[in-house]
């Protein structure tokens, strides 16, 4: 499990779960460097899960898997089964879109889609798209 | 061309730099990965992780060159450890620094260039994580944010280097 968390009471508070190391840590590192919130960030969707029902965040980034077993999780917040608000905005970064995926997140109320491999640069255009 | 100045606080930044014990030590994957990284993020074709010897500009990293070393006269990280802010070049074909420098007119034909000095917590600037192009560009502010944050993680595992040699 991989979980760095840099908590600020007065920052808005950000998951981002993702398998990519890369884009997990810069993208934390980043929003803390330029205090514009706090991340935590995980790669384990059990972790996510469990941050979930323990803190409130205001934003969701969610890397999709193969599988998409996300679909659950994004599931369990929207019918309010966590801390976070059942409206909370959530992104989805996925290396594939199908038109029966795309009807599925938009059912579940996914605020953004991104394409993978994604950058930085665009998650935090996401992110100041959202918090803002 | 004008020569890569000297720092005036060279010596104790030469013996720092030597205390990482990092110079002409083989390729590691936790810093390629960082300037394959930033490579993809700014869509750049060369991203070099430089450190500034006494007389040269030896590369712990790199993406998309085999250049692994220059004289540190001709070299840009050699300017860019001088300032405090990121050191960025929208063309070097138009700056009096650079525009007849034997980096721009022959390989690796640079135009563009980025460089994020790496300071290390003890405030020595020991070289250089940047960002090279064959042509003109810019960068926005978010942009030079996220160099800047990929500098951070560079510098961490500069440090860390040095530490766990220090605890062996």
């Amino acid at each position: 499990m991989s979980l760095h968390a840099y908590k600020d009471s007065k920052l808005p508070l950000v998951l981002l779960y993702d398998s990519e190391y890369m884009i997990r840590s810069v993208f934390a590192l980043l929003a803390n460097q330029t205090a514009k919130a706090s991340v935590m960030e995980t790669a384990n969707l059990a972790t996510a899960n469990n941050l979930c029902q323990t803190n409130a965040f205001e934003l969701i980034i969610i890397g999709m898997g193969q599988e998409h077993e996300e679909k659950h999780f994004i599931e369990l917040i929207r019918n309010g089964m966590t801390l976070t608000d059942k409206s909370v905005p959530i992104v989805v970064m996925t290396s594939a879109i199908t038109e029966e995926l795309l009807y599925e997140l938009k059912s579940l109320n996914v605020t953004d889609i991104l394409l993978k491999p994604t950058r930085v640069k665009a998650i935090h255009d996401v992110f100041l798209r959202n918090i803002n | 061309m004008i020569a890569a100045p000297i720092p005036h606080d060279e010596d104790k930044r030469l013996q720092a730099l030597r205390a990482l014990l990092i110079l002409d030590t083989p390729p590691e994957e936790r810093f390629n990965r960082i300037t394959a990284f930033a490579a993809f993020e700014f869509d750049v074709p060369i991203v070099l992780l430089s450190l500034i010897d006494d007389d040269r500009q030896w590369c712990k990293s790199t993406f998309g060159t085999d250049f692994c070393s220059s004289s540190r006269d001709i070299s840009f990280c050699g300017h860019a450890i001088l300032q405090d802010q990121i050191m960025v070049i929208e063309d070097a074909a138009q700056d009096v620094r650079f525009h007849d420098n034997p980096l721009v007119i022959g390989e690796p034909h640079i135009r563009f260039y980025a460089g994020a000095q790496l300071v290390l917590p003890t405030g020595e600037a020991v070289g250089s994580f940047c960002l090279i192009d064959r042509k003109p560009r810019t960068l926005d502010e978010n942009d030079l944010s996220i160099l800047s944050t990929l500098r951070q993680m560079v510098v961490t595992e500069l440090v860390a280097n040095r530490d766990k040699s220090i605890g062996q």
